[in-house]
């Protein structure tokens, strides 16, 4: 019994023991717990409540000039699939099906996927969103994302291009300012319950982003939208493949429209082919055919090898080393000044005054012009054009470069370098965006006017406007013509190589109260009768500036009526050789003529037209301090034939020709085939009868 | 427990025999159970207070928080409206409609009329106007005349 007792006494003492033991080991681990590891098990805990975001910048808006918004971000749902939540997956795939643009076969792959989420479409519209709401769908949940919207829709859409499903910009300005309009994501730090609901009063951090900033552009919607209705218009009378129209305001640089066609909308760019993306007014380059005769032009006027009142002859061809350049008028202008040359378009006359210049210097005018090189307007994949390396030019191309063949430039190089001409010779560098709206407490980054150079005098910018005032008064750009506005303009056709295709095209400066706005237009790849610029791109542009004048409110002037006025007045050449430069230069100028000096010495050897001749007022005479410079002077010959002896005469001595006559009455024959070019020392025979 | 009992009577009867020293130490013990009954009511309500004030705060807070994301819903529904409103008056939509509902249509011949106010205004002068209308003024006139004029003494 007492054994027994003993034997309990030990047990029960055991026991106590182990017990005793495993409270000191659980007293220990709580110690460890709670006092030693506590800030571990704190931080675990802490982990578990805490869910951290990234709050997405909101990207930038785009504004026009008058505040309209072209782009904003608004917050779009996009259906999430949670895989191990869904019950009936067969069920969920074919409710999906009906409303998702996606087969059955990838709603049901992914929503059976192992991921912890999927997602199975991005922002997605509101209407969708709740469609899919309204089913109730058990494992398939929504997350907020931000979508870019174009509220304008196609307006202006090659422009502002469009952004991709990560809110990047892929084309257009939102490409190009692509790191001012999207912003810096920030973090959110929330402290959320079991139930993933935030507890109040909990951890709530931000650390905060930054949003994108907001652009100003130079785009009026309204004249923008105005072009882009022009081109579309002109879809339904003639047959081409696209166009571009620029307006820009010749005084800043600022491009008030920049339309092209074929549109898109950016909402949906992906329903349209990628040819409808490109902004062919800067991606793109063409011919620009005749509208170049404007920067020939200026540049002539400017060297001085030419004016107005030059006698030019075009016997419907031009012979240069042995390639026959054509009129566009196969009868040929005959005799004409400059200034009718312009008014013509006539390709001969043209070739005639870009020879006088030479390659050197026509090539540094073109340069000069920004042609070959990048406006700088900060759009994506701007062209440079294609001006042949300056080696590689002969008098063939620099004929044909004179009337706009044979080279290659964008709409915006063209539109910028005839701002130049509408801004007294200071070219301008395109300006899109105005501002960029940086935000409170930052000063904003203003895109000021900038002035790339000045490429000719405000005097010869002044005559050229003038000169292109008659081509629309009563040359090849009458389509173009508004009663009671001064415009000045030039049509362009480029004929594709050994395609039945043009480029039509016209360039028009138009007064605007204290400013010029240049507005070119461009229909491409035009097909049929109809593809003569003036027949084409003259009437877009007329329609367009009628439009832009009422808009702006710049009312006509019920007295202006441009007459270009050709001096009728000749004046005798004086003799000049041997006398010095200043000298001559002096007299010449006195009398009338404008004058050119050939050479480095100090004394006049020679001149050109020689002494006693009967030329224009106003008109060019060269004088030569070697006879050899005045022998590699090539004269192009007139079509004699047709003209009495007297006045065939006195225009072969007005062009610096010599010729003998055999015979009287009208000239029947020559000995030197019209449009040939030859030296001022070959005499060539005239037949009369 | 017999023998406790009887302690405990002996301990009571020998507290009785010093009647002031009972009287003071039995205010002594009443006044601390006052105090310590207040003490406990006082840290009772505080307690409460402070549990229900937490309450409320916490309350605010989830308001807060169903009012701020209420305000998220709103505003992100406002720029949608924004948007909405934005492409409705989009110039492309008015021409549409125009075209469509109002049936407009273009003109095929525009034809601009000037209006110029530069045109000089007919100028009428006093003397053109009929004397009778200023009669009253004629004699106002001359009355003035009469008193401002001072005729020069004569040597006669």
């Amino acid at each position: 019994m007492q054994q027994f007792e003993e034997s309990a006494k030990n047990r029960i003492i055991f026991y106590f023991a182990i017990i005793f033991i495993l409270f000191i080991i659980l007293a220990l681990r709580l110690v460890w717990i709670q006092v030693i590891n506590s800030a571990e098990y704190e931080h675990k805990a802490l982990n578990q409540r805490i869910r951290e975001f990234v709050v997405d910048s909101e990207r930038g808006i785009i504004y026009d000039n008058t505040g309209r918004k072209l782009a904003v971000s608004l917050p779009a749902k996009t259906v999430v699939a949670l895989p191990d939540n869904i019950i009936n997956p067969e069920k969920t795939a074919a409710e999906l099906d009906k409303i998702l643009n996606i087969d059955y076969k990838t709603i049901y792959g992914r929503i059976t996927s192992d991921a912890a989420a999927i997602f199975l479409q991005r922002k997605v519209s509101d209407e969708l969103y709740k469609k899919i709401e309204a089913k109730n769908l058990k494992g398939i949940t929504f997350t907020e994302e931000s979508k870019r919207y174009y509220p304008e829709g196609e307006l202006a859409s090659h422009i502002i291009g469009f952004t991709g499903v990560d809110n990047n910009g892929l084309s257009g300005l939102e490409l190009s300012y692509n790191n001012y309009l999207s912003g810096k994501a920030g973090k959110m730090i929330i402290e959320k319950d079991a139930q993933g609901k935030t507890i109040p009063n909990g951890i709530r951090e931000a650390v905060p982003g930054r949003d994108g900033y907001n652009v100003y552009l130079t785009i009026d919607e309204v004249i923008q939208y105005m072009a882009e209705k022009e081109l579309k218009d002109a879809a339904d009378k003639f047959d081409f493949s696209g166009g571009s129209v620029i307006v820009m305001d010749s005084s800043n640089g600022d491009i008030l429209a920049m339309a092209n066609t074929p549109l898109y909308d950016p909402n949906q760019f992906g329903d349209y082919p990628e040819k409808n993306w490109r902004n062919r007014a800067i991606n793109d380059v063409f011919e620009p055919g005749s509208t170049f005769k404007i920067i020939t032009a200026a540049s002539a006027l400017e060297e001085g090898v030419i004016t107005e009142n030059d006698i030019l002859t075009d016997p419907g061809h031009i012979y240069v080393e042995n390639e026959e350049i054509n009129c566009w008028s196969s009868r040929g202008h005959r005799k004409q000044t400059f200034a009718e040359v312009i008014k013509n378009s006539c390709n001969p006359g043209f070739v005639e005054v870009g020879m006088k210049m030479d390659k050197k210097t026509f090539y540094s005018y073109i340069k000069a012009f920004g042609f070959g090189e990048q406006t700088g307007i900060r759009l994506p994949a701007e062209a440079r054009g294609i001006i042949p390396e300056y080696q590689r030019i002969g008098p063939v191309e620099l004929a044909t470069f004179s009337f706009g063949h044979g080279i290659s430039v964008t709409p915006i190089q063209l539109a910028t370098a005839i701002s130049a001409v509408a801004n007294e010779g200071k070219l301008m560098r395109p300006r899109l965006v105005k501002e960029v709206d940086t935000g409170a407490g930052t000063k904003n980054i203003i895109n000021e006017p900038q002035l790339v150079r000045r490429v000719i005098s405000k005097s010869t910018a002044d005559k050229t406007k003038e000169l292109l005032k008659q081509v629309v008064e009563s040359g090849t750009g009458t389509h173009a013509a508004i009663e009671g506005y001064e415009i000045g303009g030039k049509t362009g056709t480029a004929k594709h190589y050994n395609e039945d295709i043009y480029d039509s095209s016209f360039i028009g400066i138009v007064p605007a109260g204290d400013r010029d706005l240049v507005i070119l237009t461009i229909l491409y790849d035009i097909k049929g009768e109809t593809y003569y610029g003036s027949q084409t791109a003259a009437p877009v542009f007329k329609n367009l500036t009628e439009n832009i004048l009422n808009y702006l409110n710049i009312k006509p002037d019920p007295e202006a009526n441009f007459v270009y006025n050709n001096s009728q007045k000749e004046v005798t050449v004086p003799d000049l050789t041997g006398q010095s430069f200043l000298n001559a230069e002096r007299r010449l100028r006195e009398a009338g003529f404008n004058v050119k000096l050939i050479g480095d010495g100090e004394t006049v050897r020679t001149q050109l037209p020689v002494s006693g001749v009967e030329s224009n007022y106003n008109s060019t005479v060269w004088l030569f301090s070697q006879k050899e410079d005045k022998e590699n002077i090539l004269i192009p010959v007139p079509d004699f034939r047709g003209m009495q002896g007297t006045a065939a005469v006195k225009l072969a001595r007005q062009k610096g020709l010599q010729v003998s006559l055999s015979g009287s009455g009208k000239v029947i024959g020559q000995s030197v085939y019209p449009g040939r070019r030859i030296k001022s020392s070959n005499k060539i025979n005239l037949k009369l009868r | 427990m017999y023998q406790g009992q009887d302690y405990v009577n002996s301990a009571s009867q020998s507290s009785y025999l010093n009647e002031s020293s009972y009287n003071f130490t039995n205010v002594k013990k009443q006044a601390f159970t006052i105090l310590y009954i207040f003490m406990l009511v006082f840290v009772s309500i505080s307690i409460l207070l402070y549990v229900s004030q937490i309450l409320n705060i916490n309350q605010s807070s989830s308001r807060l928080l169903g009012l701020e994301s209420k305000l998220e819903a709103i505003k992100s529904r406002n720029e949608r409206l924004e948007v909405q409103l934005a492409s409705k008056t989009s110039l492309a939509e008015i021409e549409k409609i125009a075209k469509k509902e109002l049936n407009m249509v273009e003109p095929s011949e525009k034809e601009t009329l000037v209006y110029n106010n530069q045109l000089k205004k007919e100028e009428k002068y006093m003397a053109d106007l009929p004397k009778e209308k200023f009669f009253l003024a004629q004699i106002y006139d001359k009355i003035i005349k009469e008193v401002i004029t001072v005729q020069a003494e004569s040597l006669e």
